[in-house]
């Protein structure tokens, strides 16, 4: 038997706090706050047992980040199709390319595969390159030989 | 680790402020206020905020060094290249003749032809 934290005591079985409101349904099993009760293990939603590991806590705001990042990505798209000149597509690809390069690296710490920074490196580099590509070439007409 | 998660969090916030201006600004060369937003603000800052969070990240082991070490290097790649790019970029275009409408005053313009200002 190991020693019990008095402390753990009086905030968990003495005092358990249950929310006023009726239990998950299971419809509301993808909230935050069904998530978090998930991984209650006493039932007790004090904020002593609802610490979350920083693994999880990583894991939630990678979750939370990613649709603004596809929305903002779906929204470069729009530009990179409707642009009225090859400038504005350009731009748009940029701006593209560097947003792909940040979610890359959101990927590699939510996959633990850190080889995804050499690649978004990489694509950051082509980003620049297509920049100067496409200056030279409304500049001089020219496709660099 | 939370000042990192700050930084991703107003990162990802300033690249979808961008993102809807990159649609809606009339011109090229306003869309190229939009695009600075979203290269520095929606792609740098989120990248050193990636790398203040994964130094707290120990469930990655050792590996997380290189996660954040590989996004501070990112980001600093980032920060200097996106601007050159689009500065050459706005230079091939002006040269070019992209429009400019609608237009309040050009410099540029009336340098490059000769008329005294």
């Amino acid at each position: 038997m190991s020693a019990v934290n008095p402390r753990k005591i009086l905030m968990c079985n003495a005092r358990t706090f249950k929310p006023a409101w009726p239990k998950a349904s299971s419809s509301s099993r993808f909230t935050l706050r069904a998530k978090l009760k998930s991984s209650a293990k006493n039932d007790c939603l004090c904020p002593r047992c609802m610490e979350l590991s920083v693994e999880e806590l990583v894991k939630t705001v990678i979750t939370v980040i990613t649709p603004i990042f596809a929305i903002a990505m779906i929204l470069y798209t729009v530009r990179a199709i409707k642009g009225p000149t090859v400038a504005d597509m350009t731009l748009a690809i940029d701006c593209l390319a560097f947003d792909v390069c940040f979610f890359m690296a959101v990927l590699a710490v939510y996959f633990k595969a850190p080889f995804l920074i050499v690649c978004s490196i990489c694509l950051a580099l082509w980003a620049y390159i297509f920049d100067l590509y496409m200056a030279k070439y409304l500049e001089r007409r020219e496709l660099g030989e | 680790m939370y000042i990192g998660m700050a930084l991703v969090v107003i990162g990802a916030l300033c690249d979808l402020i961008a993102a809807m201006g990159l649609v809606r600004f009339p011109n090229f060369f306003v869309r190229l206020h939009a695009a600075t937003v979203g290269t520095i603000g929606g792609a740098v800052v989120p990248l050193f905020g990636v790398t203040l969070m994964t130094f707290a990240c120990d469930f990655l082991g050792y590996w997380k060094w290189f996660l954040a070490c590989g996004s501070f290097i990112t980001a600093i790649i980032i920060m200097i290249v996106a601007p050159v790019g689009s500065h050459a970029l706005a230079r091939g275009a002006h040269r070019h003749g992209i429009p400019v409408e609608p237009k309040v005053c050009d410099f540029l313009e009336e340098d490059r032809r000769g008329k005294v200002r």
